[in-house]
Formats: structure tokens, C-alpha cells, sequence
């Protein structure tokens, strides 16, 4: 018995007593924490395309605000948003609908980023932009991903109650007089600002993964909004971890161990939920035909 | 139940104003489809104002643009004499949804959605006050709902859902309320309570805009009537405006149909119908 609890041990704690994992670790949960709040706003207002758009289109501005010295999460934000804007006015101007323009104007940020990365490619720097670069990580980096992440906490933490009403119902927060254009904007800044939180731990291409995920895995947990949002942290926090073990033992790229720790995450709330779950509702089915129709409440239909 | 305030005696002083001013509304969606056309029209502060018309009839865009949500392409829009911009600062518009606009799956309870009736007058940090949780308890209550205050909104009928969403336009208590077809999908007794509390509201001073399919209860109601098909058809007072001409020329042939099937008189113009002459308006 304690033989085996020494074998986790030894597996699942003793690899952070590196430095750089322990680094890894705190840095990725960090993202997670990040990604996790916003992805529960996110995911409830449907705009699950527009993080992946503004994820992959900071790129440009990244890469610009390097060669200007200029905050990357200054160059991220401004880039990011412009491309949402362009495609809502692409929307706007066109019978082009808005997944449509939102899929143009972002692969071709991307595109442009990808272009300005090979002409500055001398610097080593942009390769981990893409994939995430977990293991090394520099004091430099740190200090962006710390301030980007700190900003949109700090954005989340002050507006909280009107990014819930927001994304739930857009004119009920007009009509309660809240500036609905600010509120937009906050949310894609606060999209922007953990995309970078998230680059090292993720890297840019599967940082919609972070953004997505947490929130979906909240909403089939709980039918409350900040318990939601909770166990999507854990849920994160808890794949950076493990992703982070799977990658040091069998020496993988840690990004994707995270990202694939966090499907298979998914996949078990998604049968295992005790609310929306997939075993629940085979379960609860069965106890209502059998209990004919005592229940007040409409039966669910999603 | 409402505190004399300011704002009552004020309505009391300019009681008879106009509180909706429209002039030569056009409104249009970027697909082509002009959803109102050159619509003018006005309604009195503190009365209810039934808005009719088939379906497609450019009703709810009307509400839109009453929010600001629908650009107009021309004319404009007055609300109790201010730029409608300026007043949604001032909370005077309370709305109330088509229920298909909802996402039901939200996670949040029926007492977080009727606060969020109160979320522009709380204070910076949006920390509910005694008084926002004293009007949510009571709005809940008027609407009969405190007993599932903590359920999920999609765990409730439908006549329960347009319950909660009334409740949340009572608990922000504004000057003006909308309601965007309040009574369909719901039974009798719950139309009769909503039509109950609407009533109360307007006595208090509100005025009340109630988008409707229901033709049979609009004249034990409303104190004004607006037909809508694209254009104005008519507006005005109940008793001038409720004609079965009117309808007929709103509907179309339906209605012309059913009256002649109830022994109304289509054809004659300025007999304003009661309401046992009034088929319901097939959904
Ligand atoms: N978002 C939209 N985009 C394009 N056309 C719309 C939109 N909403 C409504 N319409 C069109 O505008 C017209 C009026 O619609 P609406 O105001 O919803 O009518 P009503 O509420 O009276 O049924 C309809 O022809 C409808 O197809
Ligand atoms: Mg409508």
C-alpha cells in the first residue's frame, strides 16, 4: 500500500520539485485561471468563433509591438479588435454573414502575422508564439503574461455584473442604460489580454481551446453562473497539471498534453454530469415515464 | 405599494403629454426588407397603448427602434421629449421580450434575472442594495413567483417565464414599459393577472406599450390602439380606432371572414367593437 502511494508520489508531485516544472506549473495555471473566467462569458453569448478570431489575430500585433518595443499586450489588443471590428462592418456592409466575415478577416491576420513572423524570424522568440514554450520560459515573459492576465481579471472583477447581463441578454443591458459599445469592447479586450496570458502555456494556435473549454465544461456542470465558472477553473488547473506530468514522463510537447488532458475533461462531464450529463438524463427519462406525469416542471428538451 | 415620489408628481403636472413621439420612422435590415415605412405616430403619458398587426408586421422592429437597438433609416424618435439615447441613461424604458429571444440555458435563477431589472441604478460595483432586494421581493410577489425565486429560468412553464420577465420590468420601474406579445403561449388566469398588474401600473403613472395577437381583450383594456402593416394603419383613442374596418384593412381577409362568421358588421366603418363581437385572431 504506501508502495504504491509512493509510485504517485514519485510520479505526480516529485517532478515539480524541478524548478522549470514548477515554473511551468504556476505560469500555465495561472493562463488557466485567466482563460477560465473569460471562457464562462464566452461560451454563454455564443461567441465561441469570435475568441478563436481575436486568438489568432493578435498575431500581427504581437509581432509589431516586439519591433516597435512597444507592451505586446498593447500590439494584441489593437489587433485583435480591429479584427472583429472589420468583420462586423464586413457584416454590416454585406449580405456576408458574421461567422463568414469573422472567418475571412482572421485567417488573414493570421496570415500576415505568420509573414512578418518569417521576415523578423532571426529572433528565436516567435517560434513559441504558435505552440507555446512551457518549459523555458523567460523573465520577460513572465512579466507580459502576468500583466495581460492581471489586466483582464482586474476588467472581469470591476464589470462582473454587467458582462453577466451582457452576454445573457444584450438589450436588457441597453435598456437598463449600461453602455452596451464599452461592454463589447471589454470583452474583446478581455479576450485579447488571456490569449496572451495563455501563449506560453498553450501557444496561439490552441489557445481557443482554453477559451472554449472551461466554460463548456461549467455550463454542464452547474446551473449557476459563478459555480460554472468555478469548475471550469478547476477543470483547467486541473489539465495543466496533468498535461503538464503526461509531457515531462513521456516526453511531449506540454501545450497539446494540456489541451488533450482538457477534451478528455470534457468528454466525462459530458456523460458523467450529474445535471445535464448524458448518463443523468438516460437516468432521469426512465424515472419519469415510470413516475408518469407528476413532475410540474417541463421536461428539458436539450 | 409605490412611494409617492417625485416622479409621480411630475407625471401628475404634465399628465396628458406625449410620452412616445414618432415622426416618419423608416426602419430597414441590412437584407433589403424595410420592416417600417414612414410610420408617424403619438401616444399620452400614463396610458396603455395596445399595438396591433399581423404577423411581420413590423412590431417588434417598432419596439427596436423605440430601444435604439434598429437604427431608423429616417425620421425619428422621441421619448417624453428627450433623444431616445439620453433617456435609456435615465431608465425609462422597461422591456419585456418575445420569449424565443431568450436563451433559456443561461445559468442563472429567476431572482437574478428580476435584479437585473435593477442593474442600472445599483451603485458602481453593482452590489444590490436593500432597496433593489426590497423591489425584487416585491415585484416577484405581484407576479406570484417568490415561490420559484431560486429555480434556473428554464426550468419554468411559459406562463411562468413571462411572469418573471414582467416582474423584472415592474422591479426597474421606469417610465415607460414595452412588452412584446406578453400574452401568447399563456393561459387565461395568467393573462387576466398580467393584464391586472398592467392596469395598476398605468394608474400609478406608467405608460404602457403592449404588443398583442389577443384582439378579443384589447378594448377592456387599452386606452389607445396602433395598427401596424409596414405603415400606420390607424391610431388613436380605443373607442375611434378599434373599428372592424380597421382590423379588416390590418388583417386582411381573416378577420373580414371571422366577423362575418360572429354577425359583425364588416363593412360598417366607425362601430367600435366590443368585445363579444371580437373573434381571437388565429395564431
Ligand atoms: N434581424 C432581422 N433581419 C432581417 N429582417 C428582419 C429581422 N427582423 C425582422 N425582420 C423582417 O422585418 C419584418 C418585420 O418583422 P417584425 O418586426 O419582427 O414583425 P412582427 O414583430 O410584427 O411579427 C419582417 O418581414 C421580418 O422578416
Ligand atoms: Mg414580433
Amino acid at each position: 500500500m504506501s508502495n504504491s502511494w509512493h509510485a504517485v508520489w514519485q510520479w505526480a508531485i516529485v517532478p515539480f520539485t524541478f524548478d522549470f516544472m514548477w515554473e511551468a506549473l504556476w505560469v500555465g495555471c495561472f493562463g488557466a485561471l485567466c482563460c477560465a473566467v473569460v471562457s464562462c462569458f464566452v461560451v454563454s453569448k455564443g461567441w465561441s468563433l469570435v475568441g478563436d478570431a481575436v486568438s489568432h489575430a493578435v498575431l500581427p500585433g504581437i509581432i509589431l509591438a516586439w519591433l516597435a518595443a512597444v507592451p505586446l499586450l498593447v500590439g494584441a489588443m489593437v489587433s485583435g479588435i480591429l479584427c472583429v471590428l472589420l468583420a462586423g462592418w464586413v457584416n454590416r456592409r454585406s449580405r456576408i454573414k458574421a461567422d463568414t466575415a469573422l472567418g475571412i478577416c482572421f485567417t488573414g491576420f493570421l496570415a500576415l502575422g505568420l509573414i512578418l513572423m518569417s521576415t523578423v524570424s532571426s529572433n528565436v522568440h516567435f517560434s513559441h508564439v504558435l505552440l507555446g514554450h512551457l518549459l523555458g520560459i523567460t523573465q520577460e515573459a513572465r512579466l507580459q503574461l502576468l500583466s495581460a492576465g492581471g489586466l483582464a481579471l482586474l476588467i472581469v472583477a470591476c464589470r462582473f455584473s454587467d458582462l453577466k447581463l451582457f452576454c445573457f441578454d444584450a438589450v436588457q443591458a441597453r435598456v437598463a442604460g449600461l453602455n452596451t459599445t464599452v461592454l463589447n469592447m471589454l470583452l474583446l479586450m478581455c479576450l485579447a489580454l488571456t490569449t496572451i496570458a495563455t501563449l506560453q502555456a498553450v501557444g496561439l494556435v490552441q489557445a481557443i481551446a482554453m477559451l472554449v473549454t472551461p466554460g463548456a465544461i461549467g455550463t454542464l456542470m452547474s446551473r449557476r453562473f459563478v459555480t460554472g465558472m468555478m469548475i471550469g477553473i478547476a477543470a483547467s488547473m486541473l489539465a495543466v497539471w496533468s498535461g503538464l506530468l503526461i509531457a515531462f514522463h513521456a516526453n511531449l510537447s506540454p501545450g497539446s498534453c494540456i489541451v488533450l488532458v482538457q477534451f478528455a475533461l470534457f468528454l466525462l462531464t459530458l456523460i458523467g454530469s450529474p445535471y445535464r450529463g448524458y448518463l443523468a438524463r438516460r437516468w432521469r427519462g426512465r424515472r419519469r415515464i415510470s413516475s408518469e406525469e407528476g413532475s410540474p416542471l417541463p421536461v428539458r428538451s436539450v | 405599494m409605490r412611494t409617492p415620489s417625485l416622479r409621480g408628481l411630475a407625471l401628475t403636472a404634465n399628465n396628458g403629454s406625449i410620452a412616445v413621439d414618432i415622426q416618419h420612422l423608416s426602419v430597414g435590415y441590412s437584407n433589403g426588407v424595410i420592416a417600417l415605412d414612414d410610420v408617424s405616430a403619438q401616444l399620452p403619458s400614463g396610458a396603455i397603448c395596445a399595438v396591433l398587426g399581423a404577423n411581420g408586421g413590423g412590431k417588434s422592429t417598432l419596439c427596436k427602434a423605440l430601444m435604439g437597438i434598429q437604427r431608423p433609416h429616417r425620421g425619428s424618435v422621441r421619448l417624453f421629449g428627450g433623444a431616445v439615447n439620453r433617456m435609456l441613461k435615465r431608465n425609462t424604458i422597461a422591456y419585456v421580450p418575445q420569449s424565443d429571444d431568450i436563451d433559456w440555458d443561461f445559468p442563472v435563477s429567476v431572482q437574478d434575472v428580476v435584479m437585473m431589472g435593477r442593474q442600472g441604478q445599483m451603485n458602481w460595483l453593482r452590489i444590490p442594495s436593500r432597496d433593489d432586494k426590497r423591489r425584487v421581493a416585491q415585484s416577484l410577489e405581484r407576479v406570484g413567483m417568490q415561490a420559484v425565486a431560486r429555480r434556473q429560468i428554464g426550468e419554468l412553464s411559459g406562463g411562468q417565464k413571462k411572469r418573471v420577465f414582467i416582474a423584472r420590468a415592474l422591479a426597474q420601474h421606469a417610465r415607460l414599459m414595452l412588452l412584446d406579445e406578453p400574452f401568447t403561449g399563456v393561459d387565461m388566469t395568467t393573462e387576466n393577472d398580467l393584464l391586472d398588474i398592467l392596469r395598476e401600473e398605468r394608474n400609478a403613472g406608467t405608460t404602457i406599450m403592449v404588443v398583442t395577437h389577443n384582439l378579443s381583450s384589447v378594448p377592456d383594456y387599452s386606452d389607445q390602439v396602433m395598427m401596424l402593416n409596414r405603415r400606420v394603419i390607424a391610431c388613436g383613442p380605443t373607442a375611434h380606432t378599434f373599428t372592424a374596418t380597421h382590423l379588416g384593412n390590418t388583417f386582411g381577409g381573416v378577420v373580414n371572414e371571422l366577423l362575418k362568421v360572429t354577425g359583425a358588421v364588416a363593412g360598417e366603418g366607425n362601430v367600435a367593437m366590443s368585445r363579444s363581437q371580437l373573434p381571437e385572431y388565429p395564431q
